[in-house]
């Protein structure tokens, strides 16, 4: 059974992608989201007295929330709109293979396009000081969540008329309680200071735990 | 012949107005059931009801095909294909994500009748909504089916695609699959197919031949 669900899960997010590949404009549009942002907060940073410990934990967040509702409305929302939702729903898989499916492609999204704003922000406010392996950590503990806000939101929103306006409310919302626990964290990271041992288990902790619930939730929100 | 489908008193309210009044209807192997009505009329809603896709307010449908997401296939009124996808990627999607074989898929009767050979490279925004609402036929039954469901399948289809459609609907419920088609017009096609014809009125259902 998890092979035969890891290879549902491929087939799946073979599709994904290769409908972002043949219908570019929504990962073009990230991109140049991801690298303006960064060249913006970038050129703050250079020309201000501001230092990297208060812009990048006020930047990270919005361009985190930014990046979780751009992969809402390739997720599920797409499927809504181009009418292919209930191919999903009919699908023998089961709604969990189909949200896991959904959950991974959104993480996937939400971590590249979220390093492209980082490395684009590095190389405009250069020299900067911050400590990049934890930053690295913090942003892939940060897109496990809200990969899973990201996918429960989209899910949540494929029949209301106004999942336009909805869909990044609800993304705001959900991702509220991750950020003001990790706040301190990444506040410590852009100072260039290491966090105290044994920071990531917490975060880790709550991302999979929110995963978990939007796994079980998954069933009730697409049947 | 055996039942494949039992829907029982089923009764479905949209707000305060009720769009299916209590319908029982069983489906059996090999079964052409045509049902005709008006727009609104409720057949829509009946055919997502007994492929699963909607639930019912009141009453239920039994599925003794076995499960019924491989024993219901539904081709509805848009296609559940994927546009920047070609014919073949998505035949190959949905057969993976059914255990089939697409070479089984290509070779099927379905695939030759309905000439997809043709348009097979093709992406699906390239095609016009008659050959779309064909590969959606085929795609509905490459899981081999027991019971069809299909919502208006003539519409769109110019004359030798509604003549190779019919062909197909009456050999594949030869082979024991029951279909159940609606349409707004009792129409000649349909009534050359069926083997039973409802017709819909403000949600009750009700023997026409």
């Amino acid at each position: 059974m998890p092979g035969r669900a890891g290879r549902w899960i491929y087939t799946l997010l073979w599709k994904d992608f290769l409908l972002d590949y043949r219908n570019p404009l929504s990962a073009s549009t990230q991109l140049i989201f991801s690298l303006g942002s960064g060249v913006l907060v970038g050129l703050v940073y250079r020309s201000s007295v501001w230092p990297a410990g208060s812009l990048i934990p006020a930047a990270l967040p919005i361009v985190l929330v930014f990046q979780a509702v751009f992969a809402s409305y390739n997720s599920f929302l797409r499927e809504a709109e181009s009418r292919t939702i209930d191919g999903l729903r009919l699908l023998p898989v089961g709604p969990e293979v189909v949200f896991a499916s959904k959950l991974i492609y959104s993480i996937i999204n939400i971590f590249a396009f979220t390093i492209l704003f980082l490395l684009s922000l590095l190389f405009f406010a250069w020299p900067i000081n911050v400590a990049l392996a934890p930053l690295t950590a913090w942003v892939l503990l940060s897109s496990l969540y809200m990969g899973g806000v990201s996918s429960l939101s989209s899910a949540m929103m494929i029949y209301s008329r106004a999942r336009g306006t909805l869909a990044p409310v609800l993304v705001l919302l959900l991702s509220l309680p991750f950020f003001q626990s990790s706040a301190v964290h990444v506040g410590v990271i852009s100072q260039g200071y290491m966090p105290r041992p044994g920071w990531p288990i917490p975060l880790t902790i709550l991302s999979l735990g929110f995963i978990l619930v939007s796994l079980i939730l998954a069933r009730y929100v697409l049947e | 012949m055996p039942i494949a489908v039992r829907v029982m008193d089923v009764w479905k309210r949209y707000g305060k107005r009720w769009i299916l009044r209590g319908i029982s209807v069983n489906v059996s192997d090999g079964d052409r059931i045509f049902i005709y009505g008006s727009n609104g009329s409720g057949k829509t809603t009946l055919l997502g009801i007994i492929a699963g896709l909607i639930l019912p307010s009141k009453g239920e449908v039994k599925y003794l095909c076995g499960l019924p997401r491989m024993c219901i296939g539904y081709s509805g009124h848009y296609p559940l294909l994927y546009e920047d996808l070609t014919v073949s990627e998505n035949i190959r999607y949905y057969s993976s994500l059914y255990g089939v074989d697409p070479g089984e898929a290509t070779s099927s009767l379905a695939w030759s009748l309905l000439f997809l050979d043709k348009v097979e490279g093709l992406r699906v925004s390239q095609l016009s909504y008659g050959w779309r609402k064909r590969v959606d036929i085929a795609r509905a039954l490459l899981h081999r089916p027991r019971v069809l469901l299909l919502d208006e399948p003539f519409t769109g289809l110019d004359e030798e695609a509604s003549s190779s459609l019919g062909h197909l609907l009456l050999e594949v419920s030869r082979g024991g699959v029951a279909v159940v088609m609606t349409s707004p017009r009792l129409e000649g096609m349909y009534l050359e197919l069926a083997t039973r014809v409802y017709r819909i009125q403000e949600g009750v259902l009700e023997v026409a031949g």
